[in-house]
Order: C-alpha cells, then sequence, then structure tokens
C-alpha cells in the first residue's frame, strides 16, 4: 500500500503501465527495484527449496520415533508374555512364597517397561488421538496390573491355587490381550504412519526435484530479462547522449536529444539540452559583449592599457592622442614608465601592479605629455599577470591637472572661508528647524559653555531658548520673512545662566519653500547686558545719593545750626528747667537728623573717609563682643578667619559699619535663631570670573563673607536689596542698612554681592581690593582733657549764613577771634585786609563760586602758617578727586556738636602743619 | 461474493479448494490486454513459486470423526468380543470409527479412572460406560442428553433408572441394562442331593451348600465349595453385604428420609452369618473374591451355589463353561425381612469436552437402540432398561427367567445409597466394605466393626443417624 502511495505521489494521474516504463524511475531506484527483486525471487526459490526439507526432516523424524514405539510397546508385550510364563512355571510349583517374590519381581520389570514404553510414546508430536489412547491403555495396565498381582498373591497366600490357576488363565489373559492389542494396534497405526511418512518424503522428494530447476530456471530468466530491461533502459538514452556531446564538440550547438521518460538520465538529457542552449545563447551575448567592450574601450576618454611584465605598452586605447599626445602605434612597445616622471616611477609602478586582491586606490604621478609638458594622470592599475586570460598589467589614466589645480582653488578658498567661520566671534551655527544642531563655530560653543563639538551635536538649540515661546516666534519670523535680524534673544547657556544675544539668522528653504535649514549669527551681548545694568543701577543709586547729598549738605547746616544753638541753650544757665528740657529734645532730634544724613551720605557715597590700611581679621575680631551683645542668644556666631587675609585700604569704622550692618541684617533673617558665619579670605580674581561679576576687576582681593541661615531670598528681591528705603521688614527697618553697607563698599572701591536662596540662607560677600601697603594704625590724636580754648584768628569760610553765625558764636564762645566770610572772594579780601596772624582756616568744602580747597590752596600761599580745617556735609566727588579725604587732612563733618567742634579746631591749631598735596589718581 | 450462486455455495461446502473455478465469470477481474510481452513476467515468475508451494499444502486428509469409548465389563472375552462387534456394526451404519479403551477390573479403580480420563480434555473419552452408582459423581463432565435425544428414546425406559440418571434435571447417561444380584444354582447338583428347588432362605441355602460341598468334597473334588460370591473389598462387597443386611431387615445404611441407620441387630446378626460362611460353605480366599473370581470357581464347576450379576448367564454358558445348560437362576434368598438384590444397571454417556457430540450420542443411541438390547438379552440374558422389550415373545419364549424379572417384587431391588450420599459416595462404600471385610476376615467384631462404621458414615456424609425402616421400601415400590 506504501509502495502505491508512493507512486501515486510521484506519478500522479498515470496509467500503473505508463509507471511501470523503467525510464519513469531513478536509475538508481531501477537497479534497487531490480536488484531486490532478484534477491526477493532467490529468497523465494530459497524458502520454498528450505521448507521442503524442512518437511522431510520432520517426516525422517517421524519415522524414527514411530519405530521407537513400536519397539517399546513390543517390548512390554513380550515382558507381558515371559512375565505369564515364569508365574504359571511357579504356580506348578504352588510355592506360596517363591510366588509372592518372583511376581513382585517381575511386576516391577514389567512396570519399569510399561513407563518406557509410555514415554516413548508420549515423547513424539502427534496430532491424533490415537496414542493417547495407547497411552491410557498402556496406563490401564500399569495401574491394574498391581491389582492383579496382589490378589493372586492372596489366593496363593490362602492356598487356594484352583483360584490362582482361574484367575490366571481368565483374567491375567486380559492384560496380554491388551499389550497383544496395542501390538496389533501400534503396529498398524506405526506401519499407517510409516506409509504415509514415506509416501509425504517420496512426494516431496519428487515435488523438489521439479521445484528446484523451475525456481532456479525461472530466478535465471528472470533475473536476465530484468536486467536487460534495466540495461536498455540506460544505454539507450547514454547513446543518444554520446551523439549529442559529439555534435556539440563539433560546435552543433543546434543539436537536441530527445528526452524521454523522467530518469536520471532524462532529467540529464534536459539538462544537457539546456546547457547547450544557454551555451548558443552565452556565445551569443559572448560576442556581442565583446563588441560592445571593445567600442567602449576605443572611445572611452580614459587612457586604456595593458602592459606585459617589462612594463612594455602591449595595448592602448585610441584615447591616448588626446590624454597623452601619442598615438597607439608610437607607445607600442615602449616601457609606459619612461613617460612617468621620475620621481613618481616607483610610486606608480607599485600601485599600478597591484594583485586584484588588493585595494583600488587609484594613483596619481606625473606624466610628460607628447608637447613635452608634465600633465597628473589619475591612474588604477592590476596586475592580471596571472591570471591566464589576460596575462598582463591593465592600466586605467585619466589627465586630472585640471581638476587638481580646480580643486586646489576650491581648497584653498574654502580654507579662507572656514578660518572666516572658524574665527569669527560672532557664534555661528547651521541648525535645522527643529533645532538639532548641524554645525556650529568655537565661537558658538564658547558662548554657550560647551568644551567641544560632540556636546553640542547632543543638544537641541531649542532647548537653550530660555523660553519655548520666544523659540517659536523666532521660527516664525524666520518663516515668514527669510531672515531675522538683530534679533534680541535670551539663551541658556550649558550651566542654566542666561546668555543674551543679538542674533542674525537667514533660512534656507527648499523647493516647496519649506525651511531646511537655519544658518544663524549670535553676539554675545550678556556682558554688555550686565554692564548696562549695573550702570543702570549705578546710575540710579547715584542719582539718589545726588539727591540725599544734595539734601544733606544743606539740612546738614540747618541741623549744624540747631544743634549748636541748641547747646547754646542748655549751657545757658538762665533757661528755666522747663525750657532747657525742650531744647535738649530739640537738641536730640537734630543729634538724630545728623545721624540719619549721615547714613545717607555713606550710602550716596558722599561721606568722607578715613581710609587706613585695615587687616580685616582684626577688624572683625574686636567686633565679636559687640556682635555677640547684637545677635542675641538664639543666633550663634562662628568666624572662620583665614590667617594671612590681605591688608586692604579703607576706613575702619565704616567697615565695622559694614559687618555691623550685615549681621544685624542676618540676625533679622532669622527670627527664629540659626547660625551667622563671618569668615575672611584672600581672594584672586581672575578673568573668568571678574567676566562673571561685572564689573569687578582681575586682581587680589579680601573677602569678607557673612552667611546666615535665614529665611533666604528670591531673585526679585535680591535684585533690590542694596537699594534705599528698601525693606523686607516693614515699618521695622529704614531700609538704609544694606544701602549704607554698598555705599561703603562702593566708597572703599570694593564689591558687595548677596546670593540667596530660598529657604537656605543668605550669603553676602564683601570683596576689597588688597592694599600693597603695610598696616598702618591711625593714631586719633584727641585733645580730650585738654584746655579747648583758644585766642587765635579764625578766618570762617560757609555760605551758610545760620551756621556761619552760630559757629562763629561758638567759636567766640570759646576765646577766638573769627573773620567771617560768606563766600571764597570774601574770604581772599579778608584775608588781604587781615594783617595780622590768621592762625586756622575753617572753610566749607563746597561753596558757590570755588571749593574750599582752592581757597585754601590760595590762600596758604600767602600766609603758609595758616592751618586749614575743612568742614562738609558730604564728600563731594571734586574733594575725592582732589583728595582732600587724604587721611591725614582735617576734616570736620557737618553738622557738629560745639564739642567736636571745638576739638577738632584745638587738635588742628596744635598739629603740625597741613601739607596740602595731590594725592596720585 | 452475493453472485455467488447456489451451485458454487455447495461445491464451497463440499470443500472444494478450487474456489477459483466456482467464481462467476463475471467476477473475474478483466483481461489485461493492455500489458505488453514481457512486463509481466517478472510478476509471474515472482508468483508462480508461491502458488506451487501452496499446492503442495492442500493435500489434506480429511478427518472422519473417530470416536473413543470406554467401558466396564472388559475384562471379560466373550463380553468384549460382543461389544466389539456391536462396533463395527456402528461404524458399518455411519462410517464413525470407535476405540474401545480398556478398563480395571473393579468399580473403584474404574472411576478413579474415568475421572482422570474425564479431567482432561486430550485423554476424554467421547463416549462412557456409567455404572448405577455414579451419575452423581460425573454428573458435570458429562453432556445433559435430553437435549441429543427424542423424548421417546428417553421415555421407553424404565421411569425408575431414568431418575436415577437424572442429576439435578441433567440427564446424564442412558441406560441400557438393568441388573440386580441374582442366585446362581447348579440344577444338576441339586437334583442329585435331592433338591427340587433352589433355597427360598439363607437357613436354606446354608444347609443346601453344606450338604452339597460336603458330598462332593466325599466323591473326591476337594476343592468344591458350597456357596462363592464377591468377598473381596470392594463395591461388590457392598452389594453382597446390603443384600444380607437388608434382608434381614438391617436397613439400607443411608434410609431414604436421609439418617444413618447401619447400626442395628439386625446387621450384626446378618454380617456374622456371612462371617461364618467364611471357610466353611465358601472358600478362605472368598474374602478376596472378586467378581470374576467367583465366576472362575463357578465356571469350573466347583461351586453348588454363587451370587453374581446377570452377566453370569453369558459367562456360564460360554464354550469353556463346565456348568454349560447345568444350572438355574433364581433371586437371593430371603431374610428375616424377604427377598433382597442390590440394583446394577448400566447406561451410556457423551463427556462434555468431546469433540463429536454429534456422533458421540449417535453411538450411545445406537448402543442403547432397542434392537440392540433385545438382542443383547437373547444371547447374554442381559436384562434390557426398556420395559417394553420384557413383553417381547421371543424373549420370554428364549429365557423364561425374565418373565419373573418383571415381577420386581421378586427380587426385592435394594438400591445402594449412591444418589442419597452425593459425591460422598465412593467414601461411604469404601468405609462400608471395609468395615465388612473386617468382620469377615475376623480382625474385628461385627458389634465393633459396625459401632464404627456409624460413627464414620455420620462423618463422612455429616447425616444424623437414625433407624431402619422396617418395610425395604423399594419392595413396596
Amino acid at each position: 500500500v506504501s509502495a502505491s502511495r508512493w507512486i501515486q505521489r510521484r506519478y500522479p494521474a498515470r496509467s500503473l503501465i505508463e509507471n511501470l516504463r523503467p525510464s519513469r524511475l531513478n536509475i538508481g531506484e531501477r537497479l534497487t527495484a531490480c536488484f531486490v527483486a532478484i534477491s526477493l525471487l532467490m529468497v523465494i526459490g530459497d524458502v520454498v527449496a528450505l521448507s521442503q526439507f524442512r518437511i522431510l526432516r520432520d517426516h525422517v523424524r517421524e519415522l524414527a520415533i514411530i519405530d521407537q514405539r513400536q519397539v517399546a510397546v513390543l517390548r512390554v508385550h513380550a515382558d507381558l508374555l515371559s512375565f505369564r510364563d515364569n508365574l504359571r512355571e511357579i504356580f506348578t510349583t504352588r510355592d506360596a512364597k517363591q510366588f509372592a517374590g518372583e511376581a513382585a519381581a517381575l511386576r516391577d520389570v514389567l512396570l519399569a517397561d510399561l513407563n518406557r514404553a509410555k514415554q516413548a510414546i508420549s515423547a513424539g508430536p502427534f496430532d491424533a488421538k490415537q496414542p493417547q489412547n495407547t497411552l491410557i491403555m498402556l496406563e490401564t495396565v500399569a495401574n491394574d496390573l498391581p491389582t492383579q498381582i496382589d490378589t493372586l498373591t492372596t489366593f496363593a497366600s490362602n492356598g487356594d491355587w484352583d483360584a490362582v490357576r482361574l484367575r490366571f488363565e481368565n483374567q491375567l489373559q486380559a492384560l496380554g490381550t491388551i499389550t497383544a492389542g496395542l501390538v496389533d494396534k501400534v503396529d498398524a497405526e506405526v506401519t499407517n504412519q510409516r506409509t504415509v511418512a514415506l509416501q509425504r518424503i517420496d512426494r516431496i522428494q519428487r515435488w523438489l526435484l521439479v521445484l528446484l530447476p523451475i525456481t532456479a530456471i525461472l530466478m535465471l530468466v528472470s533475473a536476465g530479462a530484468l536486467g536487460v530491461l534495466v540495461t536498455r533502459s540506460i544505454t539507450r538514452p547514454l547513446k543518444r547522449m554520446d551523439r549529442a556531446a559529439q555534435a556539440l564538440a563539433h560546435g552543433d550547438f543546434q543539436h537536441e536529444i530527445a528526452v524521454q521518460g523522467t530518469d536520471e538520465l532524462a532529467r540529464l538529457a534536459a539538462a544537457f539540452n539546456d546547457a547547450s542552449r544557454r551555451l548558443r545563447t552565452l556565445y551569443d551575448a559572448l560576442r556581442s559583449n565583446e563588441l560592445r567592450f571593445r567600442s567602449l574601450i576605443e572611445h572611452s576618454s580614459d587612457l586604456i592599457a595593458t602592459l606585459d611584465q617589462q612594463s612594455r605598452v602591449r595595448y592602448v586605447s585610441p584615447s591616448s592622442k588626446r590624454v597623452i599626445g601619442y598615438t597607439p602605434e608610437l607607445l607600442f612597445g615602449r616601457s609606459f614608465y619612461d613617460f612617468v616622471h621620475p620621481d613618481d616611477v616607483s610610486t606608480a609602478k607599485t600601485a599600478l601592479e597591484r594583485e586584484p586582491s588588493e585595494s583600488t586606490e587609484t594613483v596619481e604621478f606625473r606624466f610628460r605629455h607628447a608637447d613635452g609638458q608634465m600633465r597628473i594622470l589619475e591612474a588604477a592599475g592590476r596586475s592580471l599577470l596571472t591570471a591566464g586570460e589576460v596575462g598582463s598589467i591593465v592600466v586605467n589614466a585619466r589627465d586630472v591637472t585640471e581638476r587638481r589645480q580646480a580643486e586646489e582653488a576650491l581648497y584653498r578658498s574654502e580654507e579662507k572661508y572656514r578660518a572666516f567661520f572658524e574665527r569669527n566671534a560672532a557664534g555661528s551655527y547651521i541648525s535645522t528647524p527643529d533645532g538639532c544642531l548641524l554645525t556650529c563655530n568655537p565661537a558658538f560653543l564658547r558662548m554657550f559653555g560647551f568644551s567641544h563639538l560632540e556636546e553640542v551635536e547632543r543638544t537641541n538649540l531649542a532647548q537653550l531658548y530660555s523660553s519655548r515661546i520666544a523659540r517659536q516666534d523666532f521660527v516664525r519670523q524666520l518663516k515668514e520673512s527669510g531672515s531675522v535680524e538683530n534679533y534680541e534673544g535670551e539663551y541658556r547657556r550649558k550651566g542654566g545662566q542666561p546668555l543674551f544675544v543679538i542674533e542674525n539668522a537667514f533660512g534656507r528653504f527648499d523647493s516647496r519653500g519649506e525651511l531646511v535649514e537655519i544658518c544663524g549669527f549670535l553676539i554675545d551681548e550678556t556682558l554688555r547686558r550686565r554692564t548696562e545694568e549695573q550702570l543702570r543701577h549705578a546710575q540710579k543709586v547715584e542719582a539718589v545719593g545726588r539727591l540725599a547729598g544734595a539734601v544733606a549738605h544743606d539740612f546738614n547746616n540747618l541741623l549744624g545750626v540747631i544743634i549748636g544753638y541748641g547747646q547754646i541753650l542748655i549751657d545757658d544757665p538762665n533757661i528755666p528747667a522747663k525750657s532747657r528740657q525742650y531744647i535738649e529734645q530739640i537738641f536730640k532730634a537734630g543729634v538724630h537728623g545728623g545721624d540719619l544724613t549721615r547714613q545717607l551720605l555713606a550710602f550716596s557715597r558722599k561721606q568722607v573717609l578715613h581710609a587706613t590700611v585695615l587687616d580685616l581679621n582684626d577688624v572683625i575680631g574686636r567686633l565679636e563682643k559687640i556682635l555677640l551683645r547684637l545677635l542675641g542668644e538664639d543666633i550663634s556666631l562662628r568666624t572662620v578667619l583665614a590667617r594671612d587675609v590681605a591688608t586692604v585700604r579703607a576706613d575702619a569704622t565704616q567697615i565695622e559699619q559694614v559687618i555691623i550692618n550685615l549681621a544685624v541684617n542676618a540676625r533679622d533673617a532669622m527670627p527664629q535663631g540659626g547660625k551667622l558665619t563671618i569668615s575672611t579670605a584672600s581672594v584672586d580674581v581672575d578673568d573668568r570670573f571678574a567676566r562673571e561679576y561685572v564689573p569687578m576687576k582681575p586682581g587680589k582681593y579680601a573677602r569678607i563673607c557673612v552667611t546666615d541661615t535665614g529665611a533666604g531670598m528670591d531673585r526679585e528681591t535680591l535684585t533690590h536689596i542694596f537699594e534705599p528705603f528698601f525693606t523686607t521688614k516693614g515699618e521695622k527697618g529704614t531700609g538704609l542698612g544694606l544701602a549704607t553697607v554698598y555705599g561703603i563698599v562702593k566708597q572703599t572701591g570694593g564689591f558687595v554681592w548677596a546670593d540667596s536662596e530660598l529657604g537656605s540662607g543668605t550669603t553676602f560677600s564683601v570683596y576689597l581690593q588688597a592694599a600693597s601697603q603695610v598696616q598702618y594704625r591711625s593714631q586719633e590724636q584727641t585733645a580730650e582733657g585738654g584746655d579747648l580754648r583758644g585766642s587765635e584768628t579764625i578766618l570762617l569760610v560757609e555760605d551758610a549764613v545760620a551756621l556761619r553765625v552760630l559757629t562763629r558764636e561758638l567759636l567766640e564762645q570759646n576765646g577766638y577771634r573769627v573773620l567771617e566770610a560768606q563766600d571764597v572772594g570774601d574770604a581772599i579780601h579778608i584775608a588781604d585786609k587781615h594783617q595780622s596772624k590768621i592762625s586756622l582756616l575753617l572753610t566749607d568744602v563746597v561753596m558757590p563760586q570755588m571749593s574750599g580747597r582752592l581757597l585754601a590752596e590760595r590762600l596758604t600761599v600767602r600766609r603758609p602758617e595758616m592751618k586749614v580745617l575743612y568742614m562738609s556735609g558730604y564728600t563731594d566727588d571734586a574733594i575725592l578727586r582732589h583728595g582732600i579725604l587724604h587721611e591725614h587732612t582735617p576734616f570736620l563733618e557737618k553738622p557738629f556738636t560745639r564739642e567736636a567742634l571745638i576739638r577738632k579746631v584745638r587738635e588742628v591749631l596744635e598739629g603740625p602743619q597741613a601739607k596740602p598735596k595731590v594725592p596720585a589718581a | 461474493l452475493r453472485r455467488l450462486d447456489s451451485e458454487a455455495l455447495q461445491a464451497h461446502y463440499d470443500g472444494s479448494h478450487t474456489q477459483s473455478a466456482t467464481l462467476p465469470v463475471e467476477l473475474r477481474p478483466p483481461a489485461q490486454q493492455k500489458l505488453r510481452g514481457g512486463r509481466f513476467v517478472a510478476l509471474l515468475l515472482l508468483i508462480l513459486p508461491l502458488v506451487l508451494t501452496g499446492c503442495t499444502q492442500t493435500s489434506s486428509k480429511r478427518d472422519h470423526a473417530s470416536l473413543t469409548i470406554i467401558d466396564q465389563g472388559w475384562f471379560d472375552k466373550e463380553i468384549r468380543d460382543a461389544r466389539d462387534l456391536e462396533l463395527r456394526q456402528f461404524t458399518q451404519e455411519t462410517g464413525i470409527r470407535v476405540d474401545v479403551l480398556p478398563a480395571p477390573e473393579s468399580a473403584v479403580e474404574q472411576i478413579a479412572l474415568w475421572k482422570s480420563l474425564l479431567a482432561n480434555a486430550r485423554s476424554a473419552p467421547d463416549v462412557l460406560g456409567i455404572d448405577v452408582i455414579w451419575p452423581a459423581l460425573l454428573a458435570d463432565e458429562l453432556l445433559d442428553l435430553k437435549s441429543y435425544l427424542k423424548s421417546s428414546e428417553i421415555s421407553a425406559v424404565f421411569p425408575e433408572l431414568t431418575a436415577i440418571y437424572t442429576v439435578n434435571g441433567k440427564l446424564v447417561a442412558l441406560p441400557y441394562r438393568v441388573g440386580a444380584g441374582l442366585l446362581f444354582y447348579r440344577t444338576d447338583l441339586l437334583q442329585r442331593y435331592g433338591y427340587r428347588s433352589p433355597p427360598e432362605t439363607w437357613q436354606q441355602l446354608e444347609q443346601m451348600a453344606a450338604r452339597i460341598q460336603t458330598g462332593e468334597r466325599a466323591k473326591g473334588n476337594k476343592e468344591f465349595w458350597g456357596f462363592v460370591w464377591q468377598g473381596a473389598p470392594s463395591e461388590a462387597l457392598t452389594c453382597n453385604a446390603l443384600e444380607w443386611q437388608a434382608s434381614e431387615g438391617g436397613g439400607k445404611i443411608i434410609e431414604d428420609n436421609g439418617v444413618i441407620s447401619v447400626k442395628n441387630l439386625n446387621t450384626v446378626r446378618a454380617w456374622r452369618r456371612a462371617a461364618q460362611w467364611v471357610g466353611s460353605i465358601s472358600p478362605p480366599s472368598v474374602v478376596s473374591y472378586k467378581e470374576w473370581d467367583s465366576f472362575n470357581i463357578w465356571r469350573s464347576g466347583n461351586a453348588a451355589f454363587m451370587r453374581n450379576w446377570p452377566a453370569g448367564y453369558a459367562v456360564s454358558q460360554a464354550s469353556a463353561s463346565a456348568v454349560r445348560d447345568q444350572f438355574g437362576i433364581t433371586a437371593l434368598p430371603r431374610g428375616k425381612s424377604g427377598r433382597a438384590a442390590t440394583l446394577g444397571s448400566d447406561g451410556f454417556a457423551v463427556s462434555r469436552r468431546s469433540l463429536h457430540p454429534q456422533e458421540a450420542v449417535l453411538l450411545v443411541q445406537f448402543l442403547c437402540r432397542r434392537d440392540l438390547q433385545l438382542r443383547r438379552a437373547l444371547a447374554k440374558f442381559d436384562p434390557p432398561a426398556i420395559p417394553d422389550l420384557y413383553t417381547d415373545p421371543a424373549l420370554k419364549k428364549a429365557v423364561t427367567y425374565f418373565s419373573h424379572a418383571q415381577q420386581k417384587n421378586l427380587f426385592g431391588i435394594v438400591m445402594r445409597p449412591a444418589n442419597l450420599a452425593g459425591t460422598n459416595y465412593p467414601d461411604v462404600s469404601r468405609a462400608y466394605f471395609t468395615a465388612v471385610h473386617a468382620v469377615l476376615t475376623g480382625q474385628k467384631s461385627a458389634d465393633t466393626a459396625i459401632d464404627e462404621l456409624q460413627k464414620q458414615l455420620v462423618r463422612i456424609t455429616g447425616l444424623r443417624e437414625g433407624s431402619t425402616d422396617s418395610e425395604i421400601r423399594g419392595l413396596e415400590r
């Protein structure tokens, strides 16, 4: 079934006979089938013969068993007969004892034989019931015999010999009959079986005589037939193929083999046909190809040449005339390298004679043109010497002289523009509309704080914008107008710091008008912006300061009058006690007003500073006690003072004021208590730091940091904290604390920065320029305790009438003689007029016509002994500019008390001669 | 195959092995004209040897049914010859061959052999002779003949016999003869010693036997004995002793109501009397006599009386017999309670393992056939089992005894307790004849032996002890 299924599968819808045609089967299958068929025939023949021999053997064996059986039965019968005879003999003697003994012995012999007979009979392989019956008979004899003998013995022992005799004759006979019957039976059976067996043997022998030759002949015939059939099925197509092969050998591509069947030979024939067809096609294709390639080479603009092993030209395309000026005829047989520049020969040779497996790089070398010029040839070569078909070196060359020159020009041009791009200070970039950076220049990298190009490539430009809307707006503008000019953009640097730029950009659009690329140029405006801001702030502070200063000047004069007269009245014993109290209140308010104006002036940096070289650690050390008291118990103070902190040149009192103000500010920022840290350090401010903190200049600085752990401030608050009257403490604060700090620091030439974040405290950093001088501590010369009264002549110049009057009053009260001048002219005039000695010039600094300093200069030329004491409500730029505020310049701050005036006057009068000099700017 | 006609079918059943010849032409495969030359040569070459080989195996011999029979009564040549004759007739009539298996002499060994043969399918004989005491023992191994025989065949037989041969509603064998213990007597000697009739009572038998024995011995025949019977410890002794005790009112060992009744004074008396016969009117070795030993003495003319089965007639009338035509047959002597003769009957049964039950039944039917029974009765005084045959004029004329035999009362038929004891019967019988034999040989007193026997029987059967019926049921029936 499986074979038929296989055939069905393999040869569907074909008749059985079609399928049985040998050429339908593969040769292997065919041969296998043939061998299997022959083997099967042989096996069948063998099986037939063997089975017959087997039957024969069985019959022979059966014969032997039959014989054995016969012998056994005969023996039993003979035994029984002899047994009977023996007993009869004994019987005649009538000897019961002998009878019994003999009977037993005979019985045993007989029983033994019976058993043997039974075995012989049951041994054979018998089908019928016959031997079974024989066995039963023997069994019966064997069973009955002892009973019979026992009976006989009993009779004998009883002496009943008559009964013995009768039983002997009548009944024992029966046993004999059985065995005799058995003998007959077995004999008949045996004869019968023997006959049957012999007949069978005979028949088988005859059958074998016929069967074996028939089988052999059939096998031979069928094997021969199969062999011929199979051989013919193979040789026929082979012959056809042989003929076809010969035809092919003679170049006849048209010859085809008739294909029959589906076997290997049929497939081979089909393949052969197919191959010859292909060969035909291939041959045609080859010829046309050959023509095509020839024409390609002949008309190629390149020079194509083949060289032999000695580099002699074997073939060169006609283009040689055009490329190198020689006709192929001229070149033939000459060494190719004769024309190559001697310096390039080895390079060219190496490159052109590469093995096919090596790289296909081209080589350039100089080649002598027929016109004598050296031309640059770009060539590729392959050594195909070992490839049998070609057997030469193939060279393909073209003149690239012009191209090289053009390339060089291009390179130079490109280099120019590249440098332009690379070295441009404006950050230049090209990006896609969605912000993907394509390229950028180093300035761009610097601007955004990137270290290298790869970093930028990972960043989207859109992310660098401070707001998305700005970006969208920028792109929109670009799309609308094609370019954007002077766009003020705000970006974020890599670290998140703002970057302000002016941007010029233009878009590149594709054919559909879609924006493809953005080319932008950024000019960093951050520094300018910051400076501008700083400037704006400074201007604002300046304006406030100017206003404050202006007010303070006049106000101080007024306060001076109030304080002065107040004091006079207080000292007047005629004033009733009640009134004195009022006057004292007026006096105190005046003094307080004075303090206020001083603070205002400090902020507007129009305060008079007494700069000395200071060790900041000393200053802080002195302040510590005061600070502890000031801060209260809830706040712990920690000072971290660096060793060798650079000394600074500043007014110690003012610096103390700065620290105290900052500490107080910190205290107020920590209502729940906290930690205040004051630290000092020497700081080298470099360019980078200076850029970051405009308008700081690079250099050596001493720094004081005051750090609290308070609530901190937001950015908005931070930008305003140094403004006067700005306060976060409501009505508690004056809004002047930090403004004062700012003023003092600025006036000292330093910088103050506040860093804060909400919730994590605030740090104020005060940077003061380091002073190169060694520390110098000014000795406060006080005339306290001494006699303050005097009698010298003092020239008082003051344009504020009330104050002048008061001052004269106060001076005169203390014994001095006062020459009163209301302005500079008046003063010069009085000085010229006054003949006697004028000991002291007490002059206001700022006056309408001339400054106090110029006045002093002029007057001291004439009267060199005259000492000068300036007084002022503020320190003007002019004063600063003219160096009046030199630390040794006597100066009286308005408004002043009577004591301050008298003491200062006395101090100056008794001090050394003032040497007005102009300090270096 | 649907189109196979009746002829083809017939040919098929006839065992024709050229089956293809019987196929209708239409069914043959269409001729393969398309086959070209040598194409199928190979195929043919392959097939031909197979066909040829197959032919050698088809010459199998056709087996006619061959039957095996085993029967009692094998030990006598006359009986054997007569049986062989009948079987040959059967073979002639039916073509069925029958093999006869030899059987041991006595019933005890016979039943053992029967049982062992029936237990094995290979050895089981197809047809078996069944003694009247065996139905219960062998019922399981035998076919129910009711389903094979015509009801008329069964109803023709004495219903009492069919009742005995029916176990649990199954007719295990068909009886072909009936018999009972008989007294054979020498007419010449009785006449010689002045007796006109055979003895009526046991006492008369003793007296007549003693007198004739003394007389004959005086004449010089030292081997002469008055009375021979079967005293060997075998089934025959059971029959003899049962007759003694039953006739004396000693019961039937197990009564019809299922009580063990052997222990009674009548039995003791009967046994004691028989024991006195040994060595007086009977030879000392009578205690080893079986049926054939009695026949031997009787046939040689050395006995005046013999207790034996009806088969004794054929034996006595044999050509070599010294008592030919000088003997008579009568019922056994009367005791205090009347006559008693043990019933003996034989039937034929078919083994349930028989490979040819139909043929075996044919043989049973043949052997129990009316004409054969009649022929046996006429030739051998074998009493038939079919009551009608007793009215046959030829039989009446030939053997006058049969007219008496019909009168059952005359014989006082007594049944051995075979059906009552069922499968225990062989043990019951063995215990019984062993006990009797012990008394006969003087090993035990009758009292002791009977006392022990009673207990033994109760143990064997599980039945209770009881008293005998005063009347013998069999006689009444």
